[in-house]
């Protein structure tokens, strides 16, 4: 993973899909664009949204509820679509990944950054980047590159919850319900 | 001499005349829409914008000249480039279809490079 | 205009056959109409319904007739269609005699339909009489009208024994010019093919921008020219106009004034200052020519064609202007793709206006759309001509090539090639060079036959093999002509039955047979060099010629050689399209591929058999892409079909509807979808939104059924 973020204080931006709450680094985010129509892309798999115009450039977007095999909505108000930047083979991209909210933007001490447990998932370790612990909660950072390029589902939710579960379990902090 | 392909709308009640002037259209790279009578061409000029319409003159239900006029007083097609094919040798016919508003003639019979000649004269 | 290239008419002479067919059945049926018209007449002398239909039929049969050979019927219903003319117009009543004699010709149509122009000596008599016995008849018909007969609009043919002569054409159009759609441009740019010529446009009775009144016609011109061309050719070039128009057509001197800078100055002059020419002054610019031309140099242009280097200078009393040579400058290619970005951009935001000036009725708006629309078409090409590399830079290869492998194979081969500054894009040049490998390996491989039967067939013990790349229209074609033995088209038709390609009992034309050679799998080779036979074949040179949008055309007469056409576009970054929708969604078919647009109802599509419907008495194999795609939403009750091609075959590509033409800017779509190998690209159309630009080859070979497959 060559991701070198230098700076001990990092910003992520967070975002909700369904009930859980993510956080990516901000400096992936290029834009955040409203919802709008989508040039859908035939016989491409469902969660592969389509094609929308990028100030002349064309950009595929990603439905992130159905990426990570969660329940496909219908998009609503706060939906809204991060286009991110996404190095993959050596090659970096831009994709755009429709999401139900943002949330916010927060600042997080690198060195507070927990590695993502390994726990057996083989999804683990490539799909989170770290977790970070708010509060009264867990969020995690996910893994753009891995995450936004690979052309399978990500089966995250019981992975995510499993992980979240044995985080709290071994830190002594409260955790959730 | 750099065109992109263009659509032309051709217009003759003989299928074989049809055929030929398609033929020799398509492969000097036009899209062609073929129809039999005028009436039966209108249909064309709804959807799809026409770069050129070739007609002959005497056809069933709407003719060449009834074609011309109609076309000439749609807003869209005021300034579309008309060919007429004429057999008559006759100056009257082709003057006729002038007044209608067709902006040159092809005289029948004629070779491919006849006819692409004539039509480099109205549409590039 | 007039050059000695292959046109595309060519194509024409090879469906002249089937053509031929098919207006004898129509003859048939018109004649059929033509006797039952006549005896109806016979009944009721007043039918105009009748009179027309009399008409129409000896309309058809002359027009149609010396279209396609029959030249014959032509002339012989010349006279007839004249008189019912007059007969339908009511200048002229049915008669008995009239009646009787046009009965007489359907016989002898029916006999001419029968033998075509070669009609026995007894019919030719038959025939001359009868021609000349209605001639009269007519004539006498007519006689109070006076017929004026015109010759039609033959073109004078170029006549390289002319001399050239330099002319001045005054042009000066009526202001309501436009309104018959003509465009004085197109007639100019015609007279720019003619010779070196200069149009300078007068501007001064364009009034104000506030007053201008965009249907008007304001300039008018006045053009130089030196050309080998008649003044009738060059009067002729008018004649739709002539009417509407002063033209005036003047010799200014004999041989190419062009070659006088101070003929080019004066003009640059006349062009900058607004001026009319001065006579006075044109002829001092001529006789000081003459003088220093005694005798006019008749230059020789007799060397090889397309080798431009080699020329000899032939001129030598004059000095050679050096300053013709072109000046050059490198440029790195990042900055070139940067600029082409930019323009592309710039073309996809003038489609933009032009749709938004459409739709606002906008006089001004409208005029200055189009101005800046001509503006950035020039834009582009000039952008884009710098980005253009000639095709003479991958040639070396293809000499090494033949010297090496005619070695290797104990033959002797020759490579020619020609149009070596023809310029194409840098991108195709790259892509084209591994597939005119191998076809040049296939020639000296399989077509250039061993120096002793070169001999032995009476040929000349080295082969040639042509290379040549030239302009037609916006493609680029790409020859390679060999005068080996051709493709022997029964060898691969055996070869093709045996590997299960084709069915033993299909019954092909030579044509046909020769279209194998791009079936996958095949070769003809008696044996398997390490040259060709094995590697990549014919198939896969297809596909990537088809992957630059491109075609292959080839042709073979036994023992004569093999001619392969590669048909490429000029740019692969801007593309002519026709704009479809299904749903919501718009797609884009390139044009290239495009043959007609057909309208289809669903119920058709839902009962066609084997998804094959009859178009025009063709049997099209069908598409619904709505299907293939997986699209839900409602179907139309009438659909709309492009017919395409694909390779030799035409295929039907079902759309909800057909928007129209347009030109796009094709940008990648990505990794995301690169499974996706039917969608070439996508591009943002005028309104912003994503039009997926469709692969039509990739489309049809991914869904054909398979069995359709195999005889494709």
């Amino acid at each position: 993973m060559n991701m070198n973020y230098n700076s001990s204080n990092q910003s992520y931006l967070t975002f909700q899909l369904a009930n859980e709450i993510f956080a990516i680094h901000a400096g992936r985010v290029i834009k955040i664009l409203e919802m709008q129509k989508i040039t859908e892309v035939p016989r491409a798999p469902s969660f592969m949204k389509g094609v929308i115009n990028l100030r002349g450039d064309v950009l595929p977007v990603i439905d992130a509820r159905e990426k990570f095999g969660m329940m496909a909505t219908a998009y609503g108000q706060r939906t809204c679509i991060l286009v991110l930047t996404v190095t993959s083979e050596n090659e970096t991209l831009q994709v755009g990944a429709i999401v139900d909210a943002v949330l916010d933007v927060v600042k997080y001490p690198d060195d507070q950054i927990k590695k993502a447990p390994a726990l057996g998932s083989r999804y683990s370790s490539e799909v989170v980047a770290g977790v970070m612990k708010t509060e009264d909660d867990f969020i995690i950072i996910l893994n753009v590159d891995h995450v936004f390029s690979t052309d399978e589902i990500i089966s995250l939710n019981e992975n995510m919850q499993s992980q979240t579960e044995n985080l709290s379990a071994s830190s002594q902090t409260k955790s959730k319900q | 001499m750099n065109q992109e392909k263009r659509t032309v709308v051709f217009v003759d009640d003989s299928a074989s005349m049809r055929e030929a002037v398609g033929c020799i259209l398509q492969q000097n790279g036009y899209t062609v829409l073929k129809a039999g009578d005028g009436q039966d061409s209108l249909k064309y000029f709804e959807g799809t914008p026409v770069d050129l319409l070739i007609t002959d003159l005497h056809m069933p239900r709407m003719n060449g000249i009834e074609l011309i006029q109609t076309l000439r007083n749609s807003s869209r097609y005021r300034y579309l480039p008309i060919l007429v094919l004429t057999t008559e040798a006759q100056v009257a016919q082709k003057m006729e279809a002038k007044r209608a508003g067709a902006t040159g003639w092809q005289v029948k019979p004629f070779t491919p490079e006849n006819l692409m000649a004539v039509i480099r004269r109205v549409i590039h | 205009m007039n050059q000695a290239v292959e046109s595309p008419n060519d194509q024409f002479a090879i469906d002249m056959v089937m053509l031929k067919q098919k207006f004898t059945e129509e003859a048939h049926e018109l004649i059929n109409d033509l006797e039952n018209a006549i005896l109806l007449l016979e009944k009721n002398a007043g039918d105009t319904q009748q009179i027309e239909a009399v008409f129409r039929a000896m309309h058809t049969l002359k027009g149609s007739g010396g279209m396609f050979g029959y030249h014959k019927i032509s002339e012989f219903t010349h006279d007839l269609e004249t008189i019912y003319d007059f007969v339908r117009n009511g200048d002229i009543t049915v008669t008995k005699p009239l009646l009787d004699i046009t009965l007489q010709a359907v016989d002898h149509l029916k006999i001419l339909i029968k033998y075509g122009d070669d009609i026995d000596e007894q019919n030719t008599k038959n025939h001359h009489q009868f021609t000349e016995s209605i001639r009269v008849f007519v004539q006498k018909q007519l006689a109070p009208f006076d017929s004026q007969s015109d010759a039609g609009t033959d073109r004078a043919a170029l006549n390289d024994s002319n001399p050239i002569i330099t002319w001045r054409i005054l042009f000066k159009p009526q202001i309501d010019l436009f309104r018959n759609g003509s465009n004085p441009l197109y007639l100019i740019d015609e007279l720019h093919t003619y010779g070196n010529a200069v149009s300078i446009p007068h501007t001064r009775a364009v009034p104000d921008l506030s007053e201008i009144d965009t249907e008007k016609c304001y300039l008018w011109w006045e053009i130089f020219i030196a050309t080998r061309q008649s003044k009738e050719a060059l009067n002729d070039v008018f004649i739709f106009v002539e009417d509407d128009s002063y033209i005036e057509v003047t010799k200014i001197g004999d041989g190419d004034l062009f070659d006088e800078s101070r003929f080019r100055e004066y003009l640059d002059k006349l062009w900058n200052e607004q001026l009319q020419v001065d006579i006075n002054e044109l002829e001092k610019i001529v006789q000081s020519r003459n003088a220093l031309h005694q005798p006019a140099p008749a230059v020789s242009h007799s060397v090889a064609e397309g080798d431009e280097e080699t020329k000899p200078s032939a001129d030598n009393n004059s000095a050679v202007t050096t300053d013709e040579k072109l000046s050059s400058i490198r440029v790195a290619t990042p900055k070139i793709d940067s600029l082409m970005n930019l323009v592309s951009e710039l073309v996809t935001l003038q489609a933009r206006l032009s749709g938004y000036a459409g739709q606002h009725d906008d006089d001004g708006l409208t005029a200055l759309t189009e101005n800046l629309s001509t503006l950035s078409k020039q834009l582009r090409e000039a952008a884009f001509s710098i980005s253009l590399v000639p095709f003479g830079s991958i040639t070396t290869r293809f000499q090494r090539l033949v010297r090496d492998l005619s070695d290797n194979l104990n033959k002797k081969t020759n490579l020619v090639v020609e149009g070596q500054n023809t310029e194409l894009d840098k991108t195709i040049v790259e892509r084209i060079a591994d597939p005119l490998m191998h076809i040049i390996r296939n020639c000296i491989d399989h077509g250039i036959e061993s120096p002793e039967e070169r001999v032995r067939n009476g040929k000349s013990e080295t082969g040639t093999i042509h290379l040549r790349a030239l302009h037609v229209g916006n493609t680029i074609h790409i020859e390679v002509n060999d005068d080996g033995a051709g493709i022997d088209a029964d060898a691969l038709m055996r070869k093709a039955i045996e590997r299960k390609v084709i069915l033993a009992n299909v019954a092909l034309t030579h044509e046909q047979k020769i279209q194998l050679i791009f079936s996958p799998g095949l070769t003809t080779a008696r044996s398997v060099t390490d040259v060709s036979g094995r590697g990549v074949g014919m198939d896969v040179v297809q596909q990537r010629v088809a992957g630059l949008r491109g075609e292959i055309r080839i042709k073979s007469q036994p023992g004569a050689g093999t001619r392969i056409t590669l048909v490429v576009p000029l740019t692969l970054s801007i593309i002519d399209g026709m704009h479809v929708r299904i749903g919501e969604v718009s797609y884009i078919i390139p044009i290239n591929a495009v043959q007609q647009i057909h309208s289809v109802q669903m119920q058709n599509l839902r009962n066609a058999f084997d998804n094959v419907l009859a178009i025009e008495g063709e049997q099209v194999p069908f598409f619904w892409l709505r299907k293939h795609f997986g699209l839900d939403s409602t179907t139309p009750e009438r659909c709309e079909m492009v017919t395409v091609r694909y390779g030799r075959q035409q295929a039907g590509l079902v759309v909800d509807k057909v928007m129209g033409e347009v030109q796009v800017v094709l940008k990648p779509l990505g990794r995301a979808y690169r499974q996706q190998k039917f969608i070439s690209g996508a591009t943002v159309m005028g309104d912003g939104t994503v039009a997926l630009v469709l692969d039509t080859n990739e489309i049809i070979s991914r869904f054909l059924p398979q069995k359709l497959a195999t005889d494709k």
